[in-house]
C-alpha cells in the first residue's frame, strides 16, 4: 500500500468510527454496533501502527515515541504535497 | 525643476476634486434618508426574492402584507408544533470508503440536499 492510499484508509476508518461513536451514544447495548465499532477500532490502530512504522509519526504532542531522531518534522506537512 | 500643481487643476476645493468636501456630502441628512429609502426597497425585493425564507419569516412578510386580522387571528389560534425524531434501528451500514464519500455510514440517513423545497 501506497503512503497516500494507507492515508486514505485511515481517514475512511476515522470518520466510520466518528459516525459509529455517535450511534452509539443512543444505542450503547447495541450488539452489531459494539461489534463495528471494535473491530474498526482495531482495524484503525492496525493501520495507525503500520503507517507510523512506514512514513513517521501521524500526531505530535507525546501521542507516539521518536524513534529516528525527532521524525515529526520529517513527515511531509499537507501543504507540501 | 521644481514641482509645480497640474495645469487642469481648476479649484481644489470643489464637490469633484475635495475628498473632505465629499465626505461630508456623502453623510449629510438628505442624503442618508434616500439611501435608507432605497436600500429598504431593495431589501424588500431581495427578500422576496430569497427561496430559503424560514417560516417565521414568511409569517411575518404574510403579516404585513396580506393578511386580515382575522386570518391572523385564526394563525395565532392554532396549538405550538411538537417535532420528534424517530429513533433509529440499526440497518446495513456502508463500507467505510462510501461512507466517507456520502458522509453518513447510514443509508437512512443519506439524504443529500438536491435543492428542492
Amino acid at each position: 500500500m501506497t503512503q497516500q492510499e494507507l492515508l486514505n484508509q485511515l481517514q475512511q476508518i476515522a470518520f466510520y468510527l466518528v459516525d459509529l461513536n455517535l450511534y452509539m451514544d443512543t444505542h450503547p447495548d447495541c450488539p452489531q454496533g459494539l461489534a463495528l465499532y471494535n473491530t474498526y477500532a482495531t482495524k484503525l490502530r492496525e493501520l495507525r501502527m503500520q503507517y507510523e512504522q512506514a512514513y513517521g509519526p501521524l500526531l505530535n504532542f507525546g501521542n507516539m515515541l521518536a524513534k529516528n531522531g525527532f521524525d515529526w518534522i520529517n513527515s511531509p506537512w499537507p501543504w507540501e504535497n | 525643476m521644481s514641482r509645480s500643481a497640474p495645469k487642469h487643476t481648476v479649484n481644489k476645493f470643489s464637490r469633484a476634486t475635495c475628498p473632505f468636501t465629499c465626505f461630508l456630502w456623502h453623510f449629510s441628512d438628505i442624503f442618508k434618508t434616500v439611501r435608507r429609502t432605497v436600500f429598504s426597497f431593495f431589501a424588500y425585493y431581495v427578500m422576496k426574492a430569497l427561496p430559503g425564507l424560514s417560516a417565521f419569516e414568511r409569517m411575518t412578510t404574510l403579516q404585513n402584507e396580506c393578511l386580515t386580522t382575522e386570518q391572523m387571528n385564526m394563525l395565532n389560534s392554532f396549538p405550538l408544533a411538537k417535532a420528534y425524531v424517530p429513533y433509529q434501528v440499526y440497518s446495513e451500514p456502508y463500507t467505510p470508503e462510501k461512507a466517507l464519500q456520502r458522509g453518513t455510514m447510514w443509508p437512512g440517513l443519506d439524504q443529500p440536499w438536491e435543492g428542492k423545497a
